[in-house]
């Protein structure tokens, strides 16, 4: 079996960037406690897709552009934690530049590269166990897009099983919408807010202490809308639960 | 279908959460049922690919299908009638009605006829029009519109549907429902003995046969197939497969997506008026094709809705669907499958709403049967709005906005700074406050995540100068 | 005056020459067989299947008894009238004499408004497909298809050897398929009685078609 590469480029996403640096600096916390050297290419923005969901797509290719600037052209893997990003990058940017003679190789090259931060541990890794211990307990949301967009599901949960300590619970309907959506959150903020409000009653049935998750932008509003109901659940992107757990 | 803003639209339904928990409910419900019931298939799985594949291959020689269909039913006896847009496909029933002297008639249940507003065309010319499917005809009693394409009564209640029974029907009032459906067969018992015309749509056309496949449950489709003397169906000209044994595939998948059953209880195939030596029938059979747009969609990036068999299996998986119902897409059509097909059918101003109305989530991709990718779909229409200028001033501005704060790292830092000064002003926690504007929308129903004091690429900047 | 038939035509074949190369995913035919049924596909199949959708099956040895268990029926629930195919269509020698036999005054067609208080509609049926519990019959001269529709009551007799496991496998047996569908007007697949669960999602049957079906089913395994 050949060497899983050990040499990863770190695609922050602007949300991790500006709101959770916390959650970056797990991420290469826990995959440099695996031995894996983490490069952060500089001058990284946004991958474009507040833009490209909301139907502005000259837009989302001036930010996507950029953004395959930055990452230029090199093999290395390009770890993403964030579904929602990685799917845009792997199912959309190659749309993008379709028709595009420069930026079209360039953009079907970096989807190819792109691979999410549970994927990556768990089948390129092979890691499920980082040696974790946190006494709490979980309820595991599946992000939309990491799960049918990236079928991201068994990895994550392959982690959690393997944190000592840690109780995973189950929420009704596990796998139905926050209701986040992006742009959708505001531009459509009544059933937004009408999803969340489902979704935030499933896992307070739990009981469970955090809501844990592999895409801030699902965890922010959900823990928006648990924090504006007054409830002391919280959320928590993987990556900083595992972080935690090996500190 | 309607004129009120589908904001407004999307309001008044949550006003209604009892309406919106029956109808989740009822969504919920057939979905649970799909799952359990696609399951009985040998191979699930590999009998979508086939069906896709089908109806990928049919469309992308349509042309040829349509022209095999309409010699095939010409030589049953059949009339084929082809109509370009709504109006053309109206006048065509109504010349036949007027032709034959219709003064009643009896329909099965058809989205393209609600799609053509045949019926108010048909009532203008004095001809009586009865809807024969039960949740049809209650709507149509009660002046209301359905709520789903499969269940168009989802959303009223045994004891709403009593009402109308005695106010309209004047039946004593019951909110029985074996009572209610009494009502129902008799009344429409003399309906079909009277009616001079039976107008169907057309589940699948039959390419090889010249044959009309209507699928129901209740028996109405071979009501007003066999009883009145005149009989039209009224065919979207996508719905059409080119043999008996794509067929058979299709019906594998149809019901099960639609009500959780392996078969609908009647699957008829309907190849022409009736035979000379036969008794019973009608004597005429007329098919008209309906455009209306559909050709439009073929030659766009859309084209791939032209899939779809109107199972509605997506309705019922959408957590938008489920939140706010069917009336407030204002469309014949609801639903993920009515927010493409409608800005495609009925033009991208009229419903430049829709298309945003989702979440993106993929659950209706998942259950579609022919695996259409609704969410690209989705997102190529948003496209679509934006390019006629439908979206909002302050969300275009915004973007403008946006993009130049992305496209320079410099920019977005400074970007990143004054997100963390209205953080430190505000408290520097949650904000819990209102945000102005359209940004309001998140505070209504969310606390705001505080900015990091330094983002992250600050701080590994920082941690690299220092090793 | 323009054709529409021509313009129609003519968009969608503009259409299919200018589309976008991803306009239409999957567009080349490929038919993997994939539909090998599961449990059985004969008789006991078909049998527990359409009992699921109520229908009520029962089984007999032979045509003729297929015939008493007809007039039996009609003693039984005081049927005095039937609207019934022609005996030949049927096919179960006996029945006409059997029916005679039990009082039954017999239709074999008319103008439906006089058919309307007729309380059963007897019929053949050309096969039975076991994995969804369909039988199938087609129309013609002297099988009408208001016996299978109108009246409250639809008694159909199946030959047990004509079950196929399913519609594919039915449809192959014929050979030209399409020659056969389309030498009658209208061919239909039963899966038991009519219902509907239009109102809360709740199930009654018999809202327009029969309410009650039932299946003689003579001979097979």
């Amino acid at each position: 079996m050949p060497e899983p590469p050990r040499n990863v480029s770190l695609f922050v996403t602007c949300l991790l960037d500006t709101l959770f640096p916390d959650v970056a600096q797990a991420v290469v916390d826990v995959l440099e406690a695996q031995g894996v050297t983490v490069g952060v290419p500089a001058g990284q923005t946004c991958c474009g897709q507040p833009a490209f969901n909301a139907g502005y797509w000259d837009e989302a290719r001036a930010m996507a552009r950029h953004t395959l600037d930055v990452f230029g052209d090199s093999d290395e893997p390009v770890i993403i934690p964030s579904g929602s990003c990685g799917a845009m990058i792997e199912h959309y940017y190659p749309e993008l530049f379709k028709d595009d003679p420069e930026y079209g190789p360039r953009a079907r090259a970096l989807a190819g590269r792109i691979v999410e931060f549970t994927q990556y541990l768990v089948d390129v890794l092979g890691v499920t166990d980082v040696g974790a211990r946190v006494d709490a307990s979980v309820v595991y949301h599946p992000s939309c897009h990491a799960l049918r967009g990236l079928h991201i599901d068994r990895q994550p949960r392959a982690l959690l099983e393997n944190v000592r300590g840690l109780r995973v619970l189950e929420q009704a309907n596990p796998e139905t919408c926050c209701g986040f959506g992006g742009v959708f959150s505001v531009k459509m903020g009544e059933i937004s807010g009408a999803m969340l409000h489902n979704r935030l009653d499933a896992f307070e049935a739990t009981g469970a202490d955090w809501v844990v998750g592999v895409d801030v932008s699902c965890l922010m509003h959900i823990e928006g809308g648990l924090r504006k109901r007054g409830s002391a659940m919280r959320t928590k992107h993987l990556a900083l639960l595992l972080a935690e757990g090996i500190r | 279908m309607s004129d009120v803003p589908f904001k407004e639209r999307v309001n008044a339904a949550l006003q209604n959460p009892d309406r919106l928990r029956a109808i989740s409910s009822g969504a919920e419900a057939a979905f649970v049922k799909r799952n359990i019931v696609l399951e009985s298939l040998p191979d699930p799985d590999a009998t979508r690919d086939l069906a896709r594949q089908i109806r990928a291959h049919t469309i992308a020689h349509l042309d040829r299908y349509l022209a095999e269909f309409e010699a095939n039913l010409t030589a049953n006896g059949g009339q084929v009638h082809w109509a370009r847009d709504a109006d053309e496909a109206r006048q065509i029933v109504l010349d036949i009605a007027t032709r034959v002297g219709a003064k009643r008639v009896a329909k099965s249940k058809s989205m393209v006829t609600e799609e053509i507003r045949l019926n108010a065309a048909l009532e203008a010319q004095g001809i009586e029009v009865w809807e024969t499917d039960l949740g049809e005809f209650i709507a149509q009693q009660a002046g209301d519109h359905p709520s789903h394409i499969i269940v168009p009564v989802m959303h009223l209640t045994r004891q709403e549907i009593g009402r109308v029974f005695h106010e309209k029907l004047g039946a004593p009032y019951t909110d029985e429902i074996p009572e209610l459906n009494l009502i129902a067969r008799r009344t429409l018992r003399e309906v079909y003995l009277s009616a001079d015309m039976g107008i169907t749509g057309c589940n699948f056309a039959v390419a090889e046969t010249g044959s009309i496949c209507l699928v129901t449950n209740e028996g109405n489709g071979r009501m007003v197939t066999a009883l009145p003397r005149v009989h039209v169906a009224v065919m979207g000209m996508e719905r059409i497969v080119p043999t008996l044994d794509d067929l058979s595939v299709m019906l594998q998948l149809l019901a099960r997506s639609a009500t959780g059953q392996k078969l609908t209880v009647y699957t008829s195939l309907v190849n022409g008026p009736r035979r000379p030596d036969e008794e019973h029938g009608p004597e005429e059979m007329h098919v008209v094709i309906v455009d209306n747009g559909r050709s439009r969609a073929l030659a766009s990036d859309l084209a791939e809705i032209l899939y779809c068999i109107r199972c509605g299996a997506c309705l019922n998986v959408c957590p938008v669907y489920r939140a706010i119902g069917g009336h407030a897409y204002g469309s014949v059509y609801p639903g993920p499958v009515g927010s493409v097909v409608s800005p495609i059918l009925g033009g991208v101003p009229a419903f430049a709403d829709l298309p945003h109305a989702s979440s993106l989530c993929g659950a209706c991709k998942d259950a579609c049967p022919v695996r259409i990718d609704l969410p690209t779909l989705l997102l190529r229409l948003r496209r679509e709005t934006v390019k006629q200028g439908q979206q909002p001033g302050w969300l275009s501005a915004g973007m403008k906005g946006y993009r130049a704060v992305a496209t320079s790292p410099g920019r977005f830092r400074l970007a990143a700074r004054l997100g963390a000064l209205f953080t430190r002003l505000t408290g520097g926690r949650w904000f819990r406050g209102s945000l102005p504007g359209p940004l309001g929308a998140w505070t209504r129903y969310r606390e705001f995540p505080p900015f990091a004091r330094k983002t992250f690429q600050q701080r590994w900047q920082e941690r690299s100068r220092h090793d | 005056m323009t054709n529409a038939r021509e313009d129609i035509l003519r968009r969608i074949r503009a259409a299919l020459d200018t589309a976008p190369v991803d306009a239409l995913p999957d567009a080349a035919p490929v038919r993997p067989a994939n539909t090998t049924p599961r449990a059985g596909g004969g008789l006991e199949q078909f049998v527990e299947e359409a009992s699921k959708l109520a229908a009520e099956v029962i089984r007999v040895e032979s045509e003729q008894a297929a015939a008493l268990q007809v007039a039996a029926l009609c003693e039984e629930r005081g049927w005095r009238e039937a609207l019934v195919w022609d005996w030949e269509e049927i096919g179960v020698a006996g029945l006409e004499a059997a029916l005679a036999g039990a009082g039954v005054e017999v239709h074999h067609g008319g103008d439906p408004h006089a058919l309307e208080p007729v309380p059963v509609g007897i019929t053949g049926a050309e096969a039975a497909i076991a994995d969804t519990g369909t039988i199938v019959l087609r129309s013609g001269a002297g099988r009408s298809p208001l016996a299978s529709l109108l009246p409250p009551v639809h008694v159909a007799l199946v030959d047990g050897t004509r079950i196929f496991p399913e519609m594919r496998a039915y449809l192959e047996s014929l050979g030209d398929a399409a020659g056969h569908v389309r030498a009658a007007s209208n061919l239909v697949f039963i899966s038991g009685p009519s219902r509907t669960a239009d109102i809360e999602q709740t199930l009654t049957l018999g809202v327009h078609g029969p309410r009650e079906l039932i299946i003689v089913v003579y001979g097979g395994d």
